[in-house]
């Protein structure tokens, strides 16, 4: 357990100190609910025309927005920019010096930000689209519970993959800017990607039926549209499992890529600044 | 110098800025139409499966897309000074120079950072709007090009005024 402890409060620090901006988790929490309702009407007038023609019913595709816009912030389509920063004056150099694991540390800090950054925004939302929403009398619009137990209890260790992987991913992305200096070029690369792929614009089942495959498989799934589909049963009993599976997969093949890369960085890392 | 020729001189000193790093603009560029035009592929992906909605084709939202976009592009690239305004001038103290300066700051911060990296996003948008006009029966005829330039810069001023500081791509999740 002591091993541990360095790593522990790393991501205690980073979450701590990320908690602090209260006043950006409650615009944050004002965007994504400008952009959930936003996103439902447009559901819900595709719906309106041709339901029959949608994988998931109106009521599911409301909770997967909901959930899409109170989790947005542990999806890891922006590098951590103290990152950037740290490489350009220098200060990447203490990394170094820490007789802790490089990659640990990182993927520790990483994980205590995005988690900071995530779940006030989550509770807020929760608040707003899943107990406020009904009381008024526009349930049709909630949020809604997991569709049965089943569907709560694989969703916890969904719900953990999905962060695991969403930090491999972004240590991932925050070593390709240490290498090349600037946090840009990645994001530009790197926000599409997974907005698409992620199933964060569409569920990965509104994309025509040729892709499905592929789809299903390919990483970024695991990010949004695995775990999401869980929670209200859309992926239940052997489907469900198969879809853990490809979460920790993938969750594994990419901290093993993170660990082989940030070796290769590091013994070229030139020091910045001074 | 009067205040067009200022800005002339801004626009130019940022352009040649960039032109020094001619892989890295390219790029920047190449990135930025990627990130916008995910959207439409969101769009083309509900109207494929669902069929046309309440009568507008994927065509007709095609055209308007593209025409937001374009104005919204060509706002950006005037009102980036506006954009980090909070971060880039007021909390580094830069405003002060800019206040100290005997020229309206509006035009200074107008012509700061006229960036080429976004003409990726109207280089896209153009695309759309020729795709949406093979799309759609429409004639550019003087009054459709009149209504098109008319009614985006009307809303390309109010962009220019409420600029926020969100990342490329947010709107859309």
């Amino acid at each position: 357990m002591d091993s541990a402890r360095p790593y522990l409060a790393a991501f205690r620090a980073r979450f701590q100190l990320m908690l602090q901006y209260r006043a950006a988790a409650l615009a944050g929490f004002a965007t994504q609910c400008w952009w959930g309702a936003i996103r439902i009407m447009v559901f819900a007038a595709f719906y309106g025309v041709n339901a029959a023609a949608a994988p998931i019913s109106l009521a599911d595709a409301i909770t997967y927005v909901w959930l899409g816009q109170a989790l947005l912030a542990l999806l890891p389509w922006v590098a951590d920019p103290e990152i950037g920063q740290a490489v350009r004056t220098g200060g990447v150099g203490y990394d170094r010096l820490r007789p802790l694991d490089a990659y640990g540390y990182w993927y520790a800090r990483t994980l205590g930000w995005m988690l900071a950054r995530a779940l006030p925004r989550a509770a807020l939302m929760l608040l707003a689209a899943g107990i406020l929403l009904p009381l008024v009398g526009l349930g049709d619009w909630a949020w809604r519970p997991p569709s049965g137990l089943a569907a709560t209890l694989l969703f916890i260790p969904a719900f953990v993959l999905m962060t695991m992987l969403g930090a491999a991913v972004l240590v991932l992305a925050n070593i390709v800017v240490a290498a090349s200096l600037n946090e840009r070029g990645v994001n530009a690369i790197l926000t599409p990607l997974v907005i698409v792929f992620s199933g964060s614009l569409l569920p990965l089942d509104f994309y025509p039926d040729a892709l499905r495959p592929f789809l299903h498989l390919q990483p970024f799934a695991g990010l949004v549209d695995i775990p999401f589909r869980i929670y209200f049963a859309d992926l239940a009993g052997g489907a469900a499992l198969q879809g853990l599976a490809l979460q920790a997969g993938w969750t594994l093949v990419l901290i093993g890529l993170g660990r082989l890369a940030m070796e290769r960085m590091m013994r070229r890392l030139e020091m910045q600044g001074g | 110098m009067n205040a067009v020729a200022l800005y002339g001189r801004y626009v130019a000193t940022s352009l040649r800025a960039q032109a020094q790093y001619p892989a890295a603009t390219l790029m920047l560029t190449a990135g930025h139409c990627a990130a916008t035009a995910i959207e439409i592929l969101g769009v083309f992906a509900l109207f494929d499966r669902f069929g046309p909605v309440g009568g507008w084709s994927f065509g007709e939202a095609a055209l308007f897309y593209a025409l937001v976009n374009i104005m919204f592009s060509i706002a950006d690239l005037l009102s980036r000074g506006f954009e980090v305004f909070g971060t880039d001038f007021v909390r580094t103290g830069a405003f002060d120079r800019v206040l100290l300066r005997p020229r309206a700051a509006a035009l200074q911060l107008a012509g700061y950072e006229v960036r080429l990296s976004r003409l990726g996003r109207l280089l896209q948008a153009s695309v759309v709007l020729i795709l949406a006009t093979s799309l759609v029966p429409i004639t550019w005829d003087a009054a459709a090009v009149a209504t098109a330039v008319c009614s985006p810069t009307v809303a390309s001023r109010r962009r220019s005024i409420h600029s926020t500081s969100t990342p490329p791509g947010s709107g859309v999740c």
